[in-house]
């Protein structure tokens, strides 16, 4: 703002907080004023006492500390077949605030040679769930169309990126993927 | 720039005009800091507004999650425990102002002609507020809230004829439950706010059209000398007075905290529940004699209700027209013995309310561990605080020093840990060994002396050893098996129950496996008695006497 306009905004605003008067004796005037400018103060002390509990209670979602993804066990290696891609659902204890539940989530998991792979099943677009199918051997995305290869790469639709490989790894014969 | 928003608001709207006649009321002289109070309710409604939002953001009602969510709110939220601090102190400042106004109106005589309709809206006003409290105490579904709302629902419920039809409508159904919490929180937000939001503009329209009342004075209102606009020498006061009570709920907020009990439990006995503070009087009433048995309705529900219709009458009850305190004399008394009787009967309430046993605040998983604790019967060998001991330890409230793993390998296999311990392995699934553990963590062990010779300890009924040579062998069997045994119905249920009858094993056999059960049949669950050679012999020569017994 400019000197001006600056000015401009303070004779409005004490406009506003004090509106004119019909009667003005000389010295009521500054009476008026002072007695005005204090009630404004601490009507903005008021404000402000009000406002930091509010706003702190508001934003509180930002000051939490996310938990670290665990690994979970989704069951033999054995299962999961060289090249095929396959649906698995786990459940998972999820803390939301006060509701404690058992969420189940799903995983995509595929094994090329001895490399396992896991794809999350969020399309990367907006986030809705992906379906695979067996016989085009893609990835579909109910809601605007998104399409992807078997290894996750975008072949067309709006996705940005493609599928979000999970953290996975095989032991002792069983399968541990990065919860999503 | 801005004064060209200002212009083309103020032609648009009629700002400025709105302002003025908003801002720029002439008051009658004499009107000062007395007259604060009104706008001081107004500015604790905008407290409870903004707040119970806030609250209501993070909030669940449901008995499963209600006091979980209120529980996140105090512990986790940022200034979460700050705003509820708000809002729990505001209810009562609330309630506080309000008489307080109320009393100020009536000294100031400004419910007669012509501002009767000022104070009627102002009765309702006043119910509002009762309401908002009522059903507000409930939403946190602690001990307080759900004992409270127990008996306040039952109030009603004494009423003749319509009394348990009310009693059920308030409820949702016939108990305390997830429709009543619903309901009383469709009120509290929807219902009571709706109202408020109407009855609070007509009370200030009612004011400013018939102006404030001129005090002390029985001059025409025309005639009364008008000196000083509202703003600012009013507002000024005004604004004091709300920082004067933000002042109070920060500090009480501050310094006090909020009161939040444990979770509400049906099953408790030793909860002593006490309505809010302003409550009180009629609480009290109610245990004098004359209001108890068949005259209970009178105190719970007629007086009440005659003393609302008594305020809202009030403006053609009393037909005085002098404003002048030295012509109203009997009104005065009136009301000052009518206040005086609350005060003395909240304040006999007040003093005699007896402190409330100690109370765990349990985390949600190990109070999933505290109902496992019941359905396993883990009572049955463990008692609580100072409760009679038991079989095993007493639980103690206070921090176990134990790790949760540690308890939960114990729990799971406790011979594996102390070989002797004649605890038996916990029967669950590994999500409620945690929650057991995390129950088990809130207590400490504290291990009792031997009781030596002292049958029946008072805790359970049981009868007299009579004479005979039989009846030793009973007493042993009171004090060393009927926690996990039932005997004609009186005694534990976690192992089997007998009845008269005859044993259908050998008295050998049965004297050996109550030495050493696991001994004579391996895996099982009962421990060793650890009884003198004379007990033993008496309590199988009992236990021959009777007959294992399924029971549902």
């Amino acid at each position: 703002l400019s000197g001006d306009d600056r000015s401009e905004v303070f004779v409005g605003a004490a406009r506003l907080c004090q509106p004119i008067v019909t009667q003005v004796g000389g010295q009521n005037v500054k009476r008026r004023q002072f007695f005005g400018f204090l009630s404004n103060v601490l009507g903005a002390a008021i404000g402000f006492l009000l406002t930091v509990p509010m706003v702190g209670y508001v934003l509180s979602p930002l000051f939490e500390k996310g938990e670290g993804k665990k690994l979970i066990e989704l069951g033999d290696l054995s299962n999961v077949a060289e090249g095929e891609i396959q649906q698995v659902d786990y459940i998972v204890k999820r803390v939301d605030g006060w509701y404690i539940e058992k969420a189940t989530k799903s995983v995509y998991v595929t094994r090329k040679g001895d490399e396992l792979i896991a794809f999350s099943n969020t399309c990367t677009h907006l986030g809705c769930g992906v379906n695979f199918d067996e016989k085009k051997k893609q990835f579909f995305c109910p809601c605007h169309g998104g399409v992807f290869d078997s290894e996750g790469r975008v072949v067309s639709g709006p996705p940005p990126r493609p599928l979000t490989r999970l953290k996975c790894r095989a032991q002792k014969g069983k399968v541990y993927v990065e919860e999503a | 720039m801005f004064r060209k928003i200002l212009d083309w608001l103020d032609d648009r709207a009629g700002v400025r005009d709105a302002m003025h006649h908003a801002l720029d009321e002439p008051l009658p002289k004499k009107i000062g800091w007395a007259h604060v109070l009104g706008s001081g309710a107004l500015f604790l409604f905008i407290v409870q507004a903004v707040t119970g939002v806030l609250l209501a953001m993070n909030y669940n009602p449901s008995p499963d999650h209600a006091y979980w969510s209120v529980r996140y709110i105090m512990e986790q939220v940022t200034m979460g425990a700050v705003i509820r601090g708000l809002h729990h102190w505001g209810a009562s400042l609330m309630f506080i102002v309000v008489v307080l106004h109320m009393i100020r109106t009536y000294v100031y005589a400004a419910y007669k002609p012509p501002r009767e309709l000022t104070w009627i809206v102002g009765v309702f006003l006043l119910m509002v507020v009762v309401g908002f409290s009522f059903t507000g105490y409930l939403l946190p579904w602690d001990q307080k809230a759900y004992w409270a709302t127990q008996v306040g629902t039952e109030i009603p419920g004494s009423a003749p004829v319509m009394g348990a039809h009310i009693k059920k409508i308030m409820r949702g159904g016939d108990e305390l439950g997830a429709r009543t919490l619903a309901r009383f929180f469709a009120v509290h937000v929807l219902v009571l706010p709706a109202l408020i939001l109407a009855l609070i503009p007509l009370h200030l329209y009612l004011m400013r059209r018939k102006g404030e009342t001129p005090p002390f004075t029985d001059e025409p209102d025309e005639q009364v000398e008008k000196t000083v606009p509202f703003y600012p020498f009013q507002m000024f006061k005004d604004t004091v007075f709300a920082v004067v009570l933000l002042g109070i709920l920060l500090f009480l907020t501050f310094t006090l905290g909020v009161h939040l009990e444990g979770i509400a439990e049906p099953a408790s006995t030793d909860y002593i529940p006490r309505p809010e503070w302003y409550f009180l009087p009629i609480f009290q009433m109610l245990k004098l004699s004359f209001f108890q048995g068949k005259n209970e309705w009178l105190g719970a529900v007629l007086v009440p209700n005659v003393c609302i219709l008594i305020l809202l009458l009030l403006p053609f009850l009393d037909r005085n027209p002098s404003r002048l305190l030295r012509n109203r004399v009997k009104a005065i008394a009136a009301a000052f013995v009518v206040l005086l009787v609350a005060g003395v009967l909240g304040g006999i309430a007040y003093v005699e309310t007896p402190q409330q046993p100690e109370q765990v605040l349990l985390t949600q998983e190990a109070y999933t561990g505290k109902r496992l604790f019941q359905e396993l019967k883990c009572e049955g060998c463990h008692a609580f605080g100072k409760e009679n001991p038991k079989l095993g330890p007493n639980f103690v409230v206070g921090k176990n020093e134990r790790s949760k793993q540690w308890l939960i390998t114990f729990l799971k296999d406790p011979r594996s840990v102390y070989p002797a311990t004649p605890m038996i392995p916990t029967k669950a699934s590994v999500d409620e060994l945690g929650a057991l553990a995390d129950f088990v963590s809130f207590h400490r062990m504290k291990w009792n002396k031997p009781q030596p010779s002292k049958v029946g300890n008072g805790h359970r009924a049981v009868p007299a050893p009579t004479a005979s040579a039989p009846a030793d062998g009973k007493a042993v069997f009171d004090k060393k098996c009927l926690t996990c045994h039932q005997v004609n119905g009186t005694g534990g249920i976690i192992g089997p129950a007998f009845v008269d009858g005859k044993n259908e094993r050998e008295r050998d056999w049965l004297k050996r496996y109550v030495q050493s059960p696991s001994t004579v049949l391996p895996g099982a669950k009962m421990p060793p008695a650890g009884l003198t050679d004379e007990e033993l012999e008496a309590v199988t020569d009992f236990v021959m006497k009777v007959k294992k017994v399924k029971v549902e």
